[in-house]
């Protein structure tokens, strides 16, 4: 997960808690790129809107670039909800895009579903 | 003319053309008409020309013989010098041998002689000598040596005593003549002393005049001269007369018979002349010498010379022989060659005049008759009609010049030709059945139809007009036909009915006035002005009449009008004219003079059209072009306007101001350069739509332009209906609408960003608390979260309508009032709603601070703001100190309220955005905060004429200072 806001980070935290899930944290791009390609996750969580040289949708596209990763399912969290965001994030590579309010039960339903169909390199 | 001669018409033109040559060739060759009277004329005119030719032919012998007798007497003086000559080198020779020799033996002499050979080759010199020079004293001692050397008689004659003696010791050939002489002393006798005491002087050779040689005998005696060379001896100087006299030793020496001389010397040279050499300067019987005559006589020619041979002159008279000169056949021929054919010529001519006098007389009556023939020819000729003869079958006899030219033809053409051909009325019948019907000289007259008669011009008619008569001439009936070409008068005609139909048919009125009668009555109108003017012909024929009516039409116009018709000029103008019914309608009238042949004006036309409609139309159309440039004069929006050929027409001051393009550089412009033109102004970084006169656009196009200022503009084109016309540009600025929508869907979009965050945590906590069972802490720690978030929303709420309230009225709500910059201090500390920070704020504030004019709720809470941002970015146990400072800022004195954090400071970057909405130095969510704090104390501090200024440095801490104007001196 690659949050910058620490309730979010922690609601988050706490929807997964029950789960069989791994969870790793990093609060802007750079230090999630950086926990990424330690740790090869098997899905992400990322938010759009965040402080530093990247935002989610550069993050993105830099682990759609990557050959080890690009087949990642990537799921991305945020407040921006116009329709041309939600393109944008498509576009980057997104496999799904969950706008903030989001429901912590919908979020589980999508993580399992993209971990059962992961998608094709 | 008779019919009976119908072959002189047809050479009546040659015979013209004949009888004007002989006249022409008369007036050239003048006196030709009796060449007897050239007769005497041409005889003196012969003999002068005889006497002329004859003259110059003479003078030019005459010349030719005297250069050849001048060469003749070159020749004889030439051969004289040159054998003298000779002769003197002999001597000069014969000296030489003295000197060459000590001893020079009377053998030695005559070798030296004989070998000269002076028989041949000198004839005339009688022998070469030698006489010494005997001084007195020696005398008896050298003839005693000579008589006992050779010559045993030998003494020196005449005997006489004198100083010295000289005598001839050899003379070769010593023959008996020269023996004479031997023992002679040629001193003694006066003509040959005299050149043998020269030839002593000077050295040179010297020439006696005549003398008898003493040789001669008694017969046959030839007048004679002598040669003298002088032997001076060889051991003395002989430099100076003086000396040379001391010096002489003798002479060599040479006697000459003159005639035997010159004679054998002159042979060949002198045949063709007369050569008399005389002794001396002068010429008399006495001094000749020679003479060649021998009694032939002399031509006029003669030339006299002097020769100067060895010191002596003889003087050369030369004539021509008798048969020197030209040849008198040559002489005489050319004046009697010449004399004999004048006089043959006088005698002919003579004869000649005598025959053409005779001619004359007899060819003159024939001329005279030739002479009225042609009078009459030419008469024919020159009238303007065509005459034409017929016989009574209608066969042309004669034709005049202006008949064939009728038909296109020559007179000779015509002449037999059936007239039918010419004039298809006049058939055969038509000749036989006048002769039946009519009297004798009798005259019709008739008028043909146009199409009645056919001319030979191809298969043209063309309308003539025929008189004819009859008469009677040997018994015969001749038909006399005068006829006249009248197409051009049936032409004019045709297009004066033509002229008048096209007036009558013309909608614009047409009235002709006659300006040579008094009033200038009006000669004619059409239909037209009738229409037009409510009036009706007879109203107004033969009356003067005006358009004008003075009340309706401003002076300049009727001024105008007058000083065209006074100056003969045409002139245009239009009128306003009262109608018969009282209505007013608006003329163009157009007027001009007419003139004769001799361009002086007779009549003036009047043409004018009723123009009410188009004058009305026109004021209408100027009105709404008024309205039309007013509005786009006045329009805040650019307007643009492009003729039929897409040039530019029109640009108003909006458009101008909108893009910094004036009026004149753009006008003229066309579609394609006026866009590139705007273009340039563009933002490259945005498309640019092309701009396409031809159709109006559907929505407004927008243009974002860069330069002179970035602006947002919208453009449409409006074509007008009718096809390819007017375009009409339209240019928006929508700059200032564009970016207001800019920031307010900016604004938005952020906005809701910010709510959604905060919402995000309460709505999945919330739902989190539904869907599962959580321990008391954990629940506990939920709902808290849920409330922080929840306060957040609120503040953030509440902030966003405390800006949008501040931003709407603008200051219109202010509670201002007088208040001391410290009890706004102290009211801000009480307010802040963080106690636990009061610790940490340091109030470093004077008692005496200076009063300013504010709202003291919007003024507290700028600085509560501004404290609250000191505390939220330093670190939890660092000083916050609260100053207050004066200074003058932008010519004002104003009070600044300064807060000073040992916090972690901004960069530059984030520093320009700490306006900005929503913008957070720390976005993490650690530091609570809507992100509208400092944009709310800008608001404020601007309403209130205020100024925040900002120190800050990264890691090391803040400085705002809130500077607001003084109302006056400080209060406690």
């Amino acid at each position: 997960m690659v949050e910058d806001q620490p309730e979010i980070r922690q609601l988050i935290r706490m929807t997964l808690e029950f789960g069989d899930f791994e969870l790793a944290e990093a609060c802007d791009a750079d230090a999630g790129w950086a926990l990424i390609q330690r740790q090869a996750p098997h899905l992400l969580l990322l938010d759009l809107m965040m402080p530093g040289s990247m935002d989610g949708l550069a993050l993105c596209r830099k682990v759609r670039q990557h050959p080890a990763l690009k087949g990642v399912p990537v799921i991305m969290l945020t407040a921006r909800s116009q329709q041309s965001d939600i393109d944008d994030g498509l576009e980057a590579g997104a496999s799904a895009y969950l706008t903030k309010p989001f429901s912590p039960m919908e979020l589980i339903a999508c993580i399992g579903e993209l971990l059962k169909h992961p998608q094709d390199p | 003319m008779t019919p009976g001669e119908p072959a002189s018409n047809a050479t009546r033109t040659s015979d013209l053309n004949g009888a004007s040559f002989d006249a022409s060739a008369a007036r050239f060759m003048g006196g030709l008409r009796d060449p007897g009277l050239l007769a005497w004329p041409v005889l003196v005119f012969g003999l002068l020309l005889t006497l002329v030719v004859t003259f110059l032919l003479w003078e030019r012998l005459a010349t030719s013989t005297q250069q050849r007798f001048d060469s003749e007497v070159e020749k004889v003086m030439t051969q004289l010098s040159r054998r003298m000559v000779a002769h003197e080198a002999i001597l000069r020779a014969a000296a030489g041998l003295m000197l060459a020799s000590d001893d020079v033996s009377r053998s030695d002499w005559r070798m030296y002689v004989s070998e000269l050979d002076l028989e041949h080759k000198y004839p005339g010199i009688l022998g070469v000598g030698l006489t010494l020079r005997i001084p007195a004293s020696q005398r008896a001692a050298h003839e005693a040596q000579v008589r006992q050397n050779d010559l045993p008689g030998y003494t020196i004659r005449p005997p006489d005593a004198r100083d010295e003696y000289h005598s001839i010791l050899y003379l070769e050939p010593l023959n008996d003549r020269n023996r004479k002489a031997i023992g002679y002393d040629m001193n003694s006798e006066p003509t040959r002393s005299e050149a043998m005491t020269r030839a002593r002087d000077t050295g040179e050779a010297a020439l006696t005049g005549r003398v008898t040689l003493v040789q001669e005998g008694t017969e046959a005696v030839q007048p004679g001269f002598l040669l003298y060379y002088p032997l001076y001896a060889r051991n003395k100087p002989h430099g100076t007369p003086e000396e040379r006299r001391q010096a002489l030793y003798g002479y060599t020496y040479s006697p000459y018979r003159a005639h035997d001389l010159f004679g054998s010397a002159l042979r060949g040279f002198a045949d063709n002349v007369l050569v008399d050499i005389h002794d001396g300067m002068s010429a008399s019987p006495e001094s000749l010498l020679f003479s060649n005559a021998g009694g032939r006589s002399a031509a006029a020619l003669g030339d006299v010379r002097q020769l100067t041979v060895a010191g002596h002159a003889w003087t050369i008279h030369t004539r021509a022989a008798e048969s020197f000169g030209a040849d008198h056949f040559v002489l005489w021929l050319v004046p009697f060659m010449g004399s004999g054919l004048s006089a043959l010529l006088f005698y002919v001519l003579r004869l000649l005049g005598a025959t053409a006098r005779a001619n004359r007389a007899a060819h003159g009556v024939a001329r005279a008759l030739s002479m009225s023939e042609s009078r009459l020819a030419t008469l024919l000729d020159t009238a303007a009609d065509g005459i034409v003869t017929t016989d009574d079958t209608g066969m042309v006899l004669t034709a005049n010049r202006a008949a064939a030219e009728i038909f296109h033809l020559r007179p000779e053409q015509m002449i037999g030709q059936s007239l039918t051909r010419l004039l298809p009325f006049f058939e055969p019948g038509w000749f036989s059945r006048q002769v039946a019907l009519v009297q004798p000289m009798e005259r019709w007259r008739f008028r043909q139809d146009l199409q009645d008669l056919q001319g030979v011009r191809g298969t043209r008619r063309f309308p003539v007009t025929v008189s004819a008569s009859r008469f009677t001439l040997h018994g015969r009936p001749v038909f006399s036909l005068f006829m006249r070409d009248i197409s051009d008068q049936v032409e004019a005609q045709t297009r004066m009915r033509l002229h008048d139909r096209a007036l009558e048919a013309s909608s614009e009125a047409v009235i002709i006035r006659d300006i040579q009668r008094v009033g200038h009555p009006v000669v004619y109108v059409n239909s037209a002005f009738e229409r037009l003017t409510g009036r009706t012909a007879s109203d107004v024929m033969n009356r003067p009449f005006s358009l004008m009516s003075g009340d309706l039409n401003p002076d300049t116009v009727l001024e105008e009008m007058r000083w065209a018709l006074a100056h003969e000029k045409p002139f245009n103008t239009t009128v306003h004219v009262r109608r018969t019914d009282g209505r007013s309608v608006w003329i163009a009238l157009s007027s001009s003079p007419v003139r004769d042949n001799t361009g002086s004006v007779t009549h003036y036309v009047d043409v004018f059209g009723d123009i009410t409609e188009r004058i009305e139309f026109e004021r209408k159309l100027i009105r709404r072009t008024n309205r039309l440039h007013t509005v786009f004069a006045l329009s805040p929006d650019g307007f643009v306007t492009f003729d039929e050929n897409g040039a530019v027409t029109n640009v108003n001051p909006a458009f101008s101001s909108m893009t910094h393009l004036s009026q004149g550089e753009l006008l003229g412009l066309g579609a394609e350069a006026f866009d590139r033109r705007i273009a340039a102004l563009a933002d490259p970084a945005k498309s640019w739509p092309e701009l396409v006169l031809d159709r109006s656009t559907d929505e407004p196009q927008r243009l974002w332009l860069q330069h002179p200022e970035p602006r947002v503009i919208e453009r449409s084109v409006r074509v007008a209906p009718e096809g390819k016309s007017e375009t009409v540009l339209y240019f928006r600025d929508i700059t200032q609408q564009f970016e207001v929508d800019r920031m307010k869907s900016e604004f938005l979009s952020t906005a809701a960003h910010e709510l959604r965050t905060p919402l995000a945590s309460i709505f999945g906590f919330a739902e989190l608390l539904i869907n599962r069972e959580y321990d008391e802490a954990a629940r506990r720690r939920m709902h808290g979260v849920i409330h922080r978030q929840s306060r957040v929303l609120v503040n953030l709420i509440n902030d966003l309508l405390d800006l949008s309230r501040i931003e709407a009225r603008a200051g219109q709500d202010f509670n201002l009032e007088d208040e001391s910059v410290k009890s706004i201090i102290n009211a801000t500390v009480e307010e802040l709603a963080m106690p636990e920070g009061l610790q940490r704020l340091n109030l470093d504030v004077p008692r005496a601070t200076p009063r300013i004019r504010v709202d003291h709720k919007k003024i507290v809470r700028a600085l509560s703001n501004v404290i609250t941002n000191a505390f939220k970015y330093s670190p939890d146990d660092s000083e916050v100190r609260v100053t207050v400072c004066e200074a003058s800022r932008s010519s004002r004195l104003m009070a600044g309220m300064r807060v000073i954090d040992r916090g972690q400071g901004m960069t530059p970057a984030q520093q320009a955005r700490i306006f900005e909405r929503f913008y957070r130095a720390d976005p993490s969510g650690n530091i609570p905060g809507t992100g509208l704090g400092m944009s709310l104390v800008k608001e404020i501090m601007d309403l209130h004429g205020g100024e925040i200024e900002i120190e800050s440095v990264p890691g090391e801490g803040t400085t705002v200072t809130l500077w607001l104007p003084v109302m006056d001196t400080a209060t406690s």
